[in-house]
C-alpha cells in the first residue's frame, strides 16, 4: 500500500466513502466490471471506437479528446446476481445437493467530469469500479462449502484523471493515471475431523477484514483513429496493479462439544483476538479494441476486450503469530488464464432528443474448473442488452440501460482442487441510470 | 433372404456393442467375501453403525440394490471402542450386540468376516465356540457356497489381508505361522475365482481387490522408531550414526533398532515402562548420570515377537528385514491376485495402490483433508488397522469410480457428505463428551497409550499373547518418562 503523499491520500478518502456506498458484484469475466456508464452498456460494451462521453474515461480515454464542452455525467449501475449450486455426480458435497447465495443488490457509482482546456484538449476526473466480487452463501453455517467460503467481498474502485487531445481530425489520443482503491473481506470456518465423531466438526469462524484500503496507482491509454469519414477504430488499455491488504483475522471458537478437543484447538490457534494477516491480490491490465461504423444516425461497433488473467495465479492469507500460536498460511492456488471477450452494438439516434441502443456481448471466462469454488465460481457469460437516452432540455440527457447477463452452467468437471464439484447457476441483470448534463 | 440375414447379423451386433456400458455391471445380487474389511469391522467391533457404511453396502446403495448384511445391534461384538479422551483413552462396550436380520430366507450378500484368511473362505464353516463366523454363515455353509448359493450377478472379493497382517501385529514373522506360504494362499485364492467363475456361468463379472501395505497403516507408523523418551528426538552426536537421531534398542541384540524397522502401536505398553531406552542417548541427551532413567537403559530392549513352548509371544517391534518379509510376502499375493484374476477373467481393482495414493496425498473433501494419521486422520478407526465408515466409504467411492472406468458403467458416485458430517448414515451412536484432561491434550501428538488400552487393542487383534517380558513387577521402577510439553 502507498500512501506517499497528500493527493493519494485525498483519492482514497474519496475512493472509500465511494467503497462503503457499494459492494460491486463481479459481472464480467472473473471478477472485472465492464459497466461504467448507460450509453456504453446500452451497446454491449462495444464502445472503444464510438466512446464520446464520459464514460470514455474506461471505455477509450481519447474519446473525450473533441468535447467542446464543460460536461458532467453521474449514474448507478444497479446489479443484481442470482446464484446457485447443485451438486454433480461426485463423492462431495453430493449428487443433487442445493445451495443458494443470499440475494443481493449492488450499486457502485460512476461520476464523470470533463472540460475542454484548449480546442481539441480536454481534461477528465472520474470514478468508476473496474473490479468487484461479492459471493455470500444461505445458511453458511451449515453450507458445505463453509471450509472454503462463506462470504466474500472485494471491492475495487478507480478515480482517473486522464488528459486527450486530437492530433488532427482523424487522431485522438488520451492518458492518464488512475488511483485504485479497494477492500476485501472474507469469512469461512476452520475444520478438522473430530477423533470422537471420527467426522467432520467445525472449530473455528474467521472473520478477516482489511484495515483501511489497498491504494495503488496505474494509468489508462487510448487512441481512436478515423480512416474514413464513416469507420473508426479504438485501441484502450489500462494497466494492472498488485493491490496488498494489510488487515486483521478474528478467530471464534465453534465448540464441538468436547472440552479437550476445543482445549487443543485454543491451544493451536489465537482466538477471540485480532490477528494481524496480509494478503495481495492480482488486479490484471485489460486491453480494448473496437471497430465502428457511423451512418448519419447509425452507429455500430464490433469490439473485442483481452484481460490478462494470467497474474492471477495465487493468493496467501499470511498470518502473523500472536501469544506464540500461529494461524497456518491459507493458500490459495488460482491459474487462471488470460482470456477474451466479444461484444457487438448500435447506437440509433431515432429522434433529435431520442436514442437507443441494442447490444450482445460475450465473456470468456479466465477460470480454470479446479478453481471454480465457492469463493469465486466463474462462467462463460452471453448478454443482451437495451438502452435508451432521452435528451432534456438543450444540454442534458437522462439515459437508461439494462444488461440481462446469463452465465453458462458452469461445472466443475470432477476437478475442483477440494473437491467441491458440482454446478454453478447465475444471472445477474445490470440496470445503468446516467444523467449527463453540459454547460 | 441371406443379404437380409446378413444385415440382422450386422444389426444385432451393433445393438450388443451399442448396449449401454451401465449395463455391464449388474450389481442385482452383489456378494462381496472377505475379511474384517469387507465386515464393516470397525474401532474393535462388528456393529450395525459400522457395518451399514462397509465398502460394499456404500457400492450397492449407489445403485439401490438389495443388499442383505449379517448387520448386529448395539452394543456389537468384539467390543465397540469409544474414545473417552484426547489422551487417548478408550472405553469398550460389552460384547452383547445380538443379529438383527438372522432368519433371512437367503445368504447376506455381504459374506465377509472379520478375521478370515483366505483358506477360511473355502474351508470354514463356523466358530468353536460360537463366534463372528456364525453370525455371518449361519451354518449354512462355507462363505464361497453362500456365494454361489445366491448366483451373483457381480462379485467382489478382498481377502488375504489377514495372511500377512497377523505377523506386523504380533511382531512375529514367521513363514507358515503369521504369513501364509505363498503356496497355499494360492490355491485357496484359485479355487475362490474357479468357483465364482463357475457360478456365474463363465462371465467372471466382478473384481478381485489387491492387498493394501501393512507398514503404512498407523498401526505400524503412528509410533517412530526414534526414541523420544525425553519428548523430543535426541541425535547422535557421534560415531557413525551421527546426526540421526537415536531409535529405540531391541532385543535382537540389545542394540539400536535399524532404519526400515517398525514399531507397532501396541508397544506403547512396554515404552511407557521404560523399555527401548539406549543408555547412550542418555549421554548424547545431557541426562543426569543419576537420573531415573539411567536405571532402564540397556537393560530393557523392546521385546522381537517368537515363539516358545507358551505359545506365541507378542513382540512389539518388527526389524526391518522381517517388514522387508512382510512386504514382500504382500506383493507376492498381490502378483498371484493379478494373475489369477487375468486367468479367470476378473478384473483388478488395485487397493493397494489407492491405499498408497492416499497415504502420500490424503483426500480433500470441500477444504478438509483426510489423511491416514493416527485419530486425527479420518481414514483410520481408532485400532489403526480398519477403517472408520470414511475409510470405508472412500474406498467404495473408489471402487465406484474403477468400475465406470473399467466397465463404462454410470453408477453414481456415493454421497460422502452424510459421513462426513456424520460419521456414518446411521447417526447417534458417539459418546457425549470425554474425560477432559488439559495437559493430556496438549501432549496429544507425543502421547502414548495406558497399558489398560494397549490391552484394550490386543484384544482387537486376535489371540496373540501378551509377552510374559512385559511385566516390570520385581524389576527396576518405572521412571518418570516424559515430561508435561507446554505449548504444544
Amino acid at each position: 500500500m502507498r500512501n506517499s503523499n497528500g493527493w493519494l491520500r485525498l483519492g482514497a478518502v474519496a475512493a472509500g466513502m465511494a467503497l462503503l456506498a457499494a459492494a460491486p458484484a463481479a459481472v464480467a469475466a472473473g471478477f472485472s466490471i465492464f459497466e461504467a456508464g448507460s450509453k456504453a452498456t446500452g451497446m454491449g460494451g462495444a464502445f472503444i471506437a464510438s466512446a464520446d462521453d464520459g464514460s470514455s474515461m474506461f471505455y477509450n480515454p481519447a474519446g473525450l479528446a473533441t468535447n467542446d464542452k464543460l460536461s458532467a455525467s453521474v449514474g448507478v449501475t444497479l446489479i443484481a446476481p442470482f446464484s446457485s449450486f447443485k451438486g454433480d455426480d461426485a463423492s462431495y458435497p453430493g449428487y443433487g445437493y442445493e445451495a443458494t447465495q443470499k440475494r443481493q443488490v449492488f450499486f457502485p457509482p460512476n461520476f464523470f467530469v470533463s472540460m475542454p482546456v484548449a480546442k481539441n484538449v480536454n481534461v477528465s476526473l472520474g470514478t468508476w469500479f473496474p473490479n468487484g466480487l461479492s459471493t455470500a452463501w444461505d445458511n453458511p453455517d451449515t453450507f458445505k462449502g463453509r471450509f472454503l467460503s462463506q462470504r466474500v467481498d472485494l471491492k475495487q474502485y478507480s478515480l482517473g484523471l486522464q488528459i486527450a487531445a486530437a492530433f488532427t481530425d482523424w487522431l485522438s489520443v488520451g492518458v492518464g493515471p488512475e488511483l485504485r482503491v479497494s477492500d476485501v473481506k472474507l469469512q469461512k470456518n476452520f475444520g478438522t475431523i473430530n477423533p470422537y465423531s471420527q467426522a467432520f466438526s467445525d472449530v473455528v469462524h474467521a472473520d478477516i477484514v482489511g484495515d483501511g484500503f489497498a491504494t495503488d496507482v496505474t494509468f489508462g491509454a487510448g487512441i481512436q483513429i478515423k480512416p474514413t469519414e464513416n469507420i473508426s477504430l479504438g485501441l484502450s488499455y489500462h494497466g494492472h496493479v498488485d493491490q496488498t491488504y494489510k488487515g486483521s483475522a478474528v478467530l471464534y471458537s465453534i465448540s464441538t462439544g468436547h472440552p479437550d478437543l476445543d482445549a487443543a484447538v485454543a491451544a493451536k490457534y489465537p482466538l477471540n483476538t485480532n490477528v494481524p494477516v496480509q494478503t495481495t491480490l492480482q488486479f490484471p491490465a485489460i486491453w480494448m479494441g473496437g471497430i465502428a461504423y457511423h451512418d448519419c444516425k447509425l452507429t455500430v461497433e464490433a469490439a473485442a476486450t483481452y484481460t490478462e488473467w494470467k497474474v492471477f495465479n495465487e493468493t496467501v492469507f499470511a498470518f502473523s503469530p500472536v501469544d506464540g500460536k500461529q494461524v497456518p498460511s491459507q493458500v490459495l492456488s488460482h491459474n487462471w488464464v488470460n482470456s477474451w471477450s466479444y461484444r457487438l452494438g448500435m447506437n440509433f439516434q431515432a429522434t433529435e432528443k431520442f436514442n437507443f441502443q441494442l447490444g450482445i456481448v460475450y465473456d470468456q471466462t479466465p477460470q480454470p474448473d479446479a478453481d471454480v469454488s465457492p469463493l469465486l465460481p466463474d462462467a462463460n457469460r452471453t448478454g443482451y442488452s437495451v438502452g435508451f437516452g432521452f435528451k432534456v432540455g438543450k444540454n442534458s440527457a437522462i439515459e437508461f440501460s439494462n444488461l440481462a447477463l446469463f452465465f453458462h452452467d458452469r461445472s466443475t468437471n470432477g476437478q475442483q482442487k477440494d473437491n467441491y464439484n458440482g454446478t454453478y447457476k447465475t444471472y445477474a441483470n445490470l440496470t445503468v441510470l446516467n444523467f449527463k448534463t453540459a454547460f | 433372404m441371406k443379404n437380409f440375414a446378413k444385415t440382422s447379423l450386422s444389426l444385432l451386433a451393433a445393438l450388443a456393442i451399442a448396449v449401454p456400458a451401465a449395463a455391464q455391471v449388474d450389481l442385482t445380487r452383489y456378494v462381496a467375501l472377505g475379511d474384517s474389511l469387507t465386515h464393516g469391522y470397525m474401532n474393535g467391533c462388528v456393529v450395525k453403525y459400522g457395518q451399514v457404511d462397509s465398502y460394499s453396502a456404500v457400492v450397492a446403495r449407489s445403485v439401490g440394490a438389495n443388499y442383505q448384511q449379517p448387520l448386529i445391534d448395539d452394543p456389537g461384538l468384539g467390543g465397540c471402542q469409544l474414545l473417552t479422551s484426547l489422551a487417548p483413552t478408550f472405553s469398550v462396550k460389552p460384547s452383547t450386540g445380538k443379529p438383527m436380520n438372522a432368519t433371512l430366507a437367503t445368504p447376506y450378500n455381504n459374506l465377509g468376516v472379520a478375521g478370515y484368511k483366505v483358506a477360511d473362505v473355502v474351508t470354514k464353516t463356523g466358530d468353536t465356540p460360537v463366534g463372528l463366523t456364525d453370525t455371518v454363515l449361519r451354518g449354512q455353509g462355507t462363505a464361497l457356497a453362500q456365494a454361489v448359493k445366491l448366483a451373483p450377478t457381480f462379485v467382489s472379493v478382498w481377502i488375504g489381508n489377514n495372511d500377512e497382517l497377523g505377523a506386523m501385529t504380533s511382531a512375529i514373522v514367521i513363514d507358515g505361522v503369521t504369513l501364509t506360504p505363498r503356496a497355499a494362499f494360492k490355491a485357496s485364492y484359485e479355487t475362490i475365482l474357479k468357483t465364482l467363475q463357475a457360478a456365474q456361468g463363465g462371465k467372471a463379472s466382478g473384481v478381485v481387490m489387491t492387498l493394501p501395505d501393512v507398514a503404512m497403516i498407523p498401526f505400524s507408523t503412528t509410533i517412530p522408531i526414534y526414541n523420544i523418551t525425553l519428548g523430543v528426538p535426541i541425535f547422535h552426536k557421534s560415531g557413525a550414526y551421527a546426526g540421526t537421531p537415536w531409535r529405540w534398542t531391541g532385543s535382537r541384540d540389545g542394540k539400536e533398532i535399524p532404519f526400515g524397522s517398525l514399531v507397532p502401536l501396541t508397544a506403547s505398553a512396554v515404552i511407557s515402562k521404560g523399555y527401548g531406552i539406549a543408555c547412550g542417548m542418555l549421554d548424547d541427551a545431557g541426562y543426569p548420570a543419576t537420573g531415573p532413567l539411567r536405571a532402564a537403559c540397556d537393560k530393557l530392549p523392546l521385546p522381537e515377537g517368537s515363539i516358545t513352548a507358551a505359545g506365541p509371544q507378542q513382540g512389539f517391534v518388527v526389524y526391518a528385514d522381517n517388514v522387508v518379509k512382510i512386504q514382500t510376502r504382500t506383493a507376492e499375493f498381490n502378483a498371484d491376485i493379478a494373475s489369477l484374476a487375468a486367468t479367470y477373467g476378473y478384473k483388478v481393482f488395485d487397493t493397494a495402490a489407492v491405499f498408497a495414493d492416499i497415504v502420500k496425498n490424503g483426500r480433500n473433501y470441500g477444504g478438509i483433508t483426510l489423511s491416514t494419521a493416527y485419530l486425527q486422520g479420518g481414514f483410520f478407526g481408532f485400532d489403526g488397522v480398519h477403517g472408520t465408515s470414511i475409510g470405508y466409504a472412500v474406498i467404495a467411492d473408489e471402487m465406484v469410480q474403477f468400475l465406470n472406468a473399467a466397465y463404462g458403467a454410470q453408477i453414481h458416485r456415493p454421497d460422502l457428505s452424510a459421513i462426513l458430517f456424520n460419521g456414518n448414515t446411521s447417526g447417534g451412536w458417539f459418546p457425549n463428551g470425554g474425560v477432559t484432561n488439559i495437559g493430556d491434550t496438549l501432549n496429544f501428538a507425543a502421547a502414548y497409550w495406558t497399558p489398560e488400552n494397549t490391552e484394550g487393542l490386543l484384544k482387537v487383534f486376535g489371540p496373540v499373547q501378551g509377552h510374559p517380558a512385559i511385566s516390570t513387577d520385581g524389576e527396576v521402577p518405572v521412571p518418570q518418562l516424559r515430561p508435561v510439553i507446554e505449548n504444544q
